[in-house]
């Protein structure tokens, strides 16, 4: 979800957005049906109905979609466009549709559901022969030297002004972040690690495994990772270093500490990419091999962005599948606002006796208030 | 302790990621998003793990380690194995 701002600096993307309108407009003929997942302010439905679609489906979750309908009205495509509020996968359509265009993805691929909502657009919704904007993402995997990229991850921590800072700096060098390197800091030429193909893609998790041949001498300071974002067949931009800049960059793996590396010496990474509740973990596994001698293992890390953040062994704890809970205060507190929420009575009364009800937790009546509001927003029809 | 009452080689799963906090560890199955604790001990022997398949070269180094019985440390050995394999977050050796 971005701001306001955020959406604005999507759409002044003039490489997103131009291929993106070259796309629709080679794909979106005339009378055509058209699915817009995701839609923020509406700017793909409008481009559709520019090329002509005669219906335009257009779901977006955030509350981003009523400045869309505005605008949709201000431009005379109220009409045709059809803005529903809410998931794609929660929803469903009165007809399948020719085109189904998306941007559901960041820097990576993996964000968030993209791949599952893809996905079961794709099954449930487009029509036999239909397409898919963009039609595939390629992974790209290359191995790094960037001493300016690896500085947030390791100085920091390493000049601790005397202290010992190890245990924060072990969660800095797990902890990948958006970059713009160019071609000079490739080691090795880059590989292609993975191929989603959205007319194919099912499950939401991937694993790519690379091997490169070092070509020059440096100190690897990690790897980094970037798509080819394919639109159609001839439409296509990319964040790999050295092509225009766009919104998204690339996304820079920290090494656990950084190697030398040596020409001809074979390195392996291992990517993982998993869906975990709501986001990825990802997880990079790296080998080094001297001068490719499989029995020559220079350097290996193992590492995850799960060791990234803090956590509270409490808190975990809670969570694993032996614990047995109990309900604490707030559950009380959240069980009598659902359990008032009958159908008949509004959100000031519930929060008047709800105050009356936990006179020690809220002291004034806007606290009372604002808990069944949050309430009544995640839970109320 | 018998040596052949022990499973074929194991090694931890590649859809398991975990960190060390403070003594302890959570393991995270990426498949199923469930997450693990290991006790200070456990830990000790998933540590091992890591670097050893060999369940017997994993009992050497915790008899050397720790005041136990080598019947009482394979038994408790054997048993964290078994829960970890069931659960998936072991496998065998060889498997891919």
């Amino acid at each position: 979800m971005y701001n306001i701002l955020g959406y604005g600096q999507m759409i002044s993307d003039r490489v997103r957005l131009h291929s993106y309108m070259e796309a629709m407009r080679r794909t979106i003929k005339p009378g055509c049906a058209v699915l817009d997942i995701g839609t923020g302010p509406g700017i793909m439905a409008l481009l559709a109905c520019r090329f002509g679609a005669r219906k335009v489906y257009a779901i977006e979750a955030d509350p981003v979609i009523q400045v869309a309908r505005e605008i949709a009205v201000r431009n005379g495509f109220g009409e045709r466009i059809e803005f529903i509020e809410g998931l794609s996968t929660h929803i469903d359509l009165p007809e399948r549709v020719d085109v189904i265009v998306s941007d559901l993805s960041g820097i990576l691929p993996w964000l968030q559901h993209h791949l599952d909502a893809v996905a079961d657009a794709r099954r449930r919704f487009l029509a036999p022969g239909g397409v898919m904007i963009p039609s595939k993402h390629l992974a790209w995997v290359g191995i790094v030297e960037s001493e300016q990229a690896y500085f947030d991850h390791s100085q920091p921590w390493e000049t601790g002004h005397g202290f010992e800072m190890e245990p924060a700096r072990d969660l800095a060098v797990n902890s990948p972040k958006k970059v713009r390197l160019q071609p000079e800091a490739l080691l090795a030429a880059a590989q292609c690690g993975l191929v989603l193909d959205y007319l194919a893609v099912e499950g939401p998790d991937s694993s790519a495994k690379t091997t490169f041949l070092v070509t020059r001498p440096g100190i690897g300071h990690g790897m980094l990772v970037w798509t080819d974002y394919v639109l159609t067949d001839d439409i296509s931009f990319s964040n790999a270093p050295g092509c225009t800049t766009n919104i998204y960059g690339q996304t820079f793996f920290p090494w656990t500490r950084p190697i030398s590396l040596e020409p001809d010496d074979v390195v392996t990474i291992s990517l993982r990419c998993n869906l975990v509740a709501d986001d990825y973990t990802f997880r990079w596994s790296t080998a080094v091999f001297g001068m490719g001698n499989k029995a020559a293992v220079k350097y290996k890390f193992d590492q995850s962005d799960f060791r990234s953040c803090p956590l509270s062994p409490t808190s975990l704890r809670k969570g694993a599948e032996t614990y047995v809970p109990r309900t604490n205060g707030d559950a009380s507190i959240d069980s009598f606002i659902l359990t008032s929420m009958d159908g008949t009575t509004s959100v000031g009364e519930i929060a008047a006796r709800l105050a009356k009800s936990f006179p020690d937790r809220f002291k004034v009546r806007s606290e009372a208030l604002d808990r069944v509001a949050r309430v009544s927003r995640a839970y109320s029809e | 302790m018998n040596k052949l009452s022990f499973p074929p080689r194991v090694k931890p799963s590649e859809d398991v990621v975990w960190r060390n906090l403070q003594g302890e560890s959570v393991l995270l199955d990426l498949k199923s998003g469930v997450y693990f604790g290991l006790d200070s001990v456990g830990t000790r022997i998933w540590t091992l793990l890591q670097d050893h398949d060999d369940l017997q070269t994993v009992l050497q180094e915790l008899l050397a380690e720790y005041d136990v019985s080598e019947e009482t440390c394979a038994r408790d050995l054997l048993e964290l194995v078994s829960v970890l394999r069931e659960k998936g977050l072991l496998q065998t050796a060889d498997a891919t």
